[in-house]
């Protein structure tokens, strides 16, 4: 006789509201780090605008690097290659804080959700910065 | 409605201090503001009945009273009392007014806004916290209380208690309260839109006539107060709801019921015969409508058509612009042919003496009637067939030389004629009408119609349960009758389990509906073609039985449609979507609302007074019911109403101060092209042409969902949308703001907002925040160069961040990559709007 097909929900998601306070203690670290950050080349592009955190985001969401070490690495040197000056202490702590609260965070979520919520940090931070930007 | 003002200011405060999103009862159905109107309005009526059976007479501390029932639930509204009291925990509430605290002064003041003085204030605080004793926990309180005067007090308790009622059978547990009067209702058991609401008029007019007194008005019934009891009589039902349905019929022009009769040359040519047959004005008009079809008057050539390939096959010697010619000829004459065919035949189903008599018109006027009839299924097709029955009927009717519009025109004229004269002559009885005007005051549940028999209705029950009886699959009634596309939607060709298996669906086998469904569509058929029109269902929380609101809706679907054109200080609510959006975001709406509403009281007042169309109806009440004689009206009206009056102007004026005369003069005459149909406290509002055409249906949901908060704030409703055109409207206890079924893309969406399938009172003003925001934002995209269909759902599908992105590189082109300081205020703009997103 087959098998029969077992059916069941998966609640990844228990508790939305960790969730969500995880993603916006993310938005709000990287978008201060942001602060910090003065690109070299004036330009309005994503790209331009996101620095270092788009590069950041998209290392991750690749999984190209997972060690934490090595993500503040890689965004201490494109900081200090892109910006005109260099990476401060405070800088450097909001983006650590940011990284361990990303770490707790993909614990939570499964892979799909996690991707969406990368793409969600990606934009809820260009928002921030641009907020910061058209309001000087 | 007699204390307008007052009620018009307690609104204005009451939306300042934003009762309308705070509930008033545990179970969130009411809103505060809603459920305080509703007990004024109560109060109101009862101290008229009060008054009009001598029982006794308060008038002179009228203000006092509907002031005092304003603040009756002033507590409920703060935060921390009203959270703790849906708890059940607070207990104190008369103790709070009292008080000289907060909530006191906040008391007065609204108090003194609504134009009392400090004696007044303080008589008015002691009726509010007299009716606001709850029992042993409230007897300290009670105990050091000024005494009231217990008659006004019984009055506040009984508005109160009245407000709160559920279903209006529960109203009469409140005897006591009345007597020496006594509380009666009438009530349905299904709520069809149109003919529910010409069964409530008739039901309601009876009452009246009995000297019973609408004191509420419920989607369901009607609550009286009075005196006498009275059996229900079904025939002298019936006769009113004839009365009441010419009535209706009579509201509309003849050009509406000849489009009205029309279906499709394709498919249902005449798809309502009865309003055909109805008189010979319709009968007239239903012809002019056809001679009006473009098919007729000037139809399309198109050179590519394979009938006109067979055209030229046949007349080898025509150029080509007579060719053109004749091919209009002959595709006018084949419809018009076709149409006489069919107007005999439905004659036929309506009564034989009538088609004998078409028939015979016909041959007197040298038509062949046996060949016309004969030739029936060739008329479509082939094209070859139709040239030959035309040239041959040209032929019979020495018409051949004539030029083609006198041809058409001759040949509509002969039809016209022939009909119009028929039914002149045979006057016929609209069976199935009539059948089904019958078969709906069985909908009555209470008070029980004397003949109507249970045993009767159960056997039919078990006779069904045997042979198999299609049900109806709008009502569950037993179907009779074929379902007709142009009339009940395009689903009566889809598959149901009621339909022949093994079989096409197709002719007669369709989905079957009840003839209460049936005469509900040719009802609505009336106001347009059904397919064009969204339906909203408006269920006021004021409970008004006012005579006021058959006119108050009509004016107000006016401004729903155009919005003040005069003014321009009203967007129209369908046209119009962003300009509401940015008055409510900028917080003007609660401002409009009561300009709103104010405006439409005004507009009636107006519309009343120099009403020639009043004035000539008057005039000829009088000349059918008294032979033109207005000294013998006058002496009925002071004999059955108690008023005198001298001249028409008098009648006038009596019926701006007196509006439940209305009635004695039949109030459809005040309503324009009817978009909107007042019943028994609903409102069918069927929105023609709503949203862009091309709209996903996604986008349009959200549009109307849109229109039903604006609708719910402007006119204090609840508003229940329906994906299917002829829903009954089953929800008849609101328990929200707005009803909709929800579509799959939108769920994430709405559920935030909704509780049970409603959005609740208390997120309403968010969603609509957002919604604005979003339509807003809509029109930027829009407005730029990448335009696409479904924008205001990818909208509420993207993150705020994702939407600014877009909206920068859609923008950024116009600005060469530089912030340019114009460029950045524009942004700003956009930020705020989606500030009001995020929330």
């Amino acid at each position: 006789m087959k098998k029969p097909i077992k059916m069941i929900e998966k609640t990844v998601e228990k508790d939305k509201e960790e969730v969500k306070n995880l993603t916006n203690g993310i938005i709000t670290e990287l978008s201060e780090y942001l602060k910090g950050f003065v690109p070299q080349r004036e330009s309005i592009s994503k790209h331009s605008i996101m620095g270092p955190v788009g590069k950041l985001l998209s290392v991750i969401e690749s999984g190209r690097f997972e060690n934490k070490e090595a993500l503040i690495g890689y965004l201490i040197n494109i900081h200090n290659n892109t910006s005109m000056n260099r990476i401060s202490k405070e800088g450097l702590d909001h983006v650590k804080c940011a990284l361990d609260e990303l770490e707790k965070l993909r614990s939570k979520v499964d892979v799909r959700t996690w991707l969406r919520l990368l793409r969600e940090i990606d934009y809820a931070v260009y928002k921030n910065k641009m907020e910061q930007i058209i309001s000087s | 409605m007699t204390e307008t003002p007052l009620i018009k200011k307690a609104i204005e405060i009451g939306l300042k201090l934003g009762w309308d999103a705070k509930p008033a009862k545990k179970d969130k159905r009411t809103s505060l503001l809603s459920h305080t109107i509703n007990v004024m309005m109560i109060a109101d009526k009862l101290l008229e009945a009060y008054k009009h059976f001598n029982i006794y007479d308060v008038s002179e501390k009228k203000k006092i009273i509907l002031s005092a029932l304003f603040i009756h639930d002033f507590s409920k509204a703060d935060e921390d009392i009203s959270k703790q009291f849906l708890e059940g925990k607070v207990k104190d509430l008369p103790k709070r007014l009292r008080d000289k605290g907060k909530v006191r002064q906040e008391v007065e003041e609204c108090l003194k806004q609504l134009g009392l003085d400090n004696s007044e204030i303080n008589e008015a605080v002691d009726y509010a916290v007299s009716m606001e004793y709850s029992g042993p926990s409230d007897l300290d309180e009670f105990l050091s209380s000024k005494p009231v005067n217990k008659k006004i007090e019984r009055i506040l308790r009984l508005s109160d208690k009245i407000a709160s009622i559920r279903t209006l059978d529960e109203a009469l547990k409140f005897a006591d309260l009345v007597e020496p009067l006594k509380l009666t209702y009438h009530k349905v058991f299904v709520i069809r839109g149109f003919s529910t609401h010409l069964l409530h008029k008739a039901l309601q007019k009876i009452f009246r006539e009995n000297g019973w007194f609408p004191v509420i008005s419920k989607p369901e019934g009607t609550l009286y107060i009075g005196k006498n009891d009275f059996e229900l009589n079904k025939e002298k039902l019936l006769s009113y709801l004839n009365d009441e349905f010419k009535h209706f019929i009579e509201s509309f022009s003849e050009t509406d019921i000849g489009e009205a009769a029309f279906g499709s040359f394709t498919a249902t040519p005449i798809k309502t015969p009865e309003f055909v047959f109805m008189s010979r004005e319709t009968a007239e008009s239903f012809w002019t409508y056809i001679a009006s079809r473009k098919v007729i008057s000037d139809s399309d050539v198109n050179l590519k058509d394979k009938n006109f390939e067979i055209l030229k096959q046949k007349k080898p010697d025509l150029n080509e612009i007579d060719l053109e010619y004749y091919y209009k000829l002959y595709n006018s004459m084949r419809y018009i042919l076709m149409m006489g065919v069919f107007i005999i035949k439905s004659a036929e189903n309506i009564n034989n003496q009538l088609s004998k008599e078409i028939k015979e018109n016909l041959k007197n006027k040298g038509i062949d009637v046996d060949t016309l009839i004969n030739n029936y299924p060739r008329y479509n097709s082939p094209f070859s067939d139709v040239i030959e029955i035309v040239d041959k009927f040209l032929s019979s009717l020495n018409m051949k030389n004539m030029k083609r519009e006198d041809i058409v025109k001759k040949t509509l004229d002969i039809f016209r004629e022939s009909t119009a004269d028929a039914v002149d002559k045979v006057k016929p009885a609209i069976t199935s009408l009539k059948k089904a005007l019958e078969s709906i005051i069985h909908e009555v549940i209470h008070p029980k119609i004397n003949s109507f028999d249970w045993k009767d209705s159960y056997e039919a029950y078990l006779d069904g349960k045997i042979k198999g009886t299609p049900l109806c699959p709008l009502c569950g009634n037993k179907a009779e009758e074929v379902g007709i596309a142009s009339l009940i939607g395009d689903g009566v060709e889809s598959f149901n389990n009621f339909i022949a298996g093994g079989t096409a669906i197709g002719g007669e086998n369709k989905i079957r509906v009840c003839c209460l469904c049936t005469f509900e569509a040719k009802l609505r058929s009336l106001v347009g073609n059904i397919d064009n029109f969204e339906v909203f269902y408006i269920i006021p929380q004021t409970l008004i039985a006012s005579d006021f609101a058959d006119v108050f809706w009509s004016i107000a679907a006016e401004k729903i449609r155009l919005g003040n054109s005069q003014t321009h200080s009203t967007p129209s609510i369908i046209t119009e979507l962003t300009s509401w959006a940015r008055i409510i975001l900028e917080n003007k709406d609660e401002e409009l609302v009561v300009k709103s509403l104010d405006e439409i009281r005004r507009e009636i007042e107006e519309s009343i007074k120099s009403n020639e169309k009043m004035r000539k109806k008057i005039e000829k009440t009088i000349k059918e019911k008294f032979f033109g004689d207005f000294e013998a009206f006058a002496d009925e009206l002071k004999d059955a109403k108690g008023y005198k009056v001298k001249n028409i102007d008098d009648v006038i004026r009596l019926i701006i101060e007196k509006p439940e005369l209305m009635n004695y003069f039949d109030t459809s005459l005040m309503r324009h092209r009817i978009t909107v149909m007042l019943a028994n406290n609903y409102v069918v509002m069927l929105l023609e042409n709503f949203g862009k055409k091309d709209d996903p249906e996604t986008v349009k949901m959200l549009k109307k969902i849109f229109v039903a908060t604006l609708i719910s704030k402007m006119f204090l409703s609840s508003v229940v949308l329906s994906d299917i055109p002829l829903s009954l409207l089953t929800t008849i206890i609101p328990k929200g703001v707005v009803n909709t079924p929800v579509k799959l893309g939108l769920k994430n969406f709405l559920e935030d907002y909704m509780e049970d399938g409603w959005i609740t009172f208390d997120r309403y003003d968010k969603l609509m925040k957002k919604l604005s925001a979003l339509l807003i934002l809509e029109e930027r995209y829009l407005n730029t160069s990448v335009s696409r269909k479904s924008t205001l759902y990818e909208l509420i599908k993207k993150s705020p961040g994702r939407i600014l992105h877009e909206i920068i590189e859609r923008t950024k082109s116009k600005s060469e990559g530089k912030i340019s300081e114009r460029w950045k205020s524009d942004l700003k703009s956009v930020l705020k709007l989606l500030k009001e997103v995020e929330k």
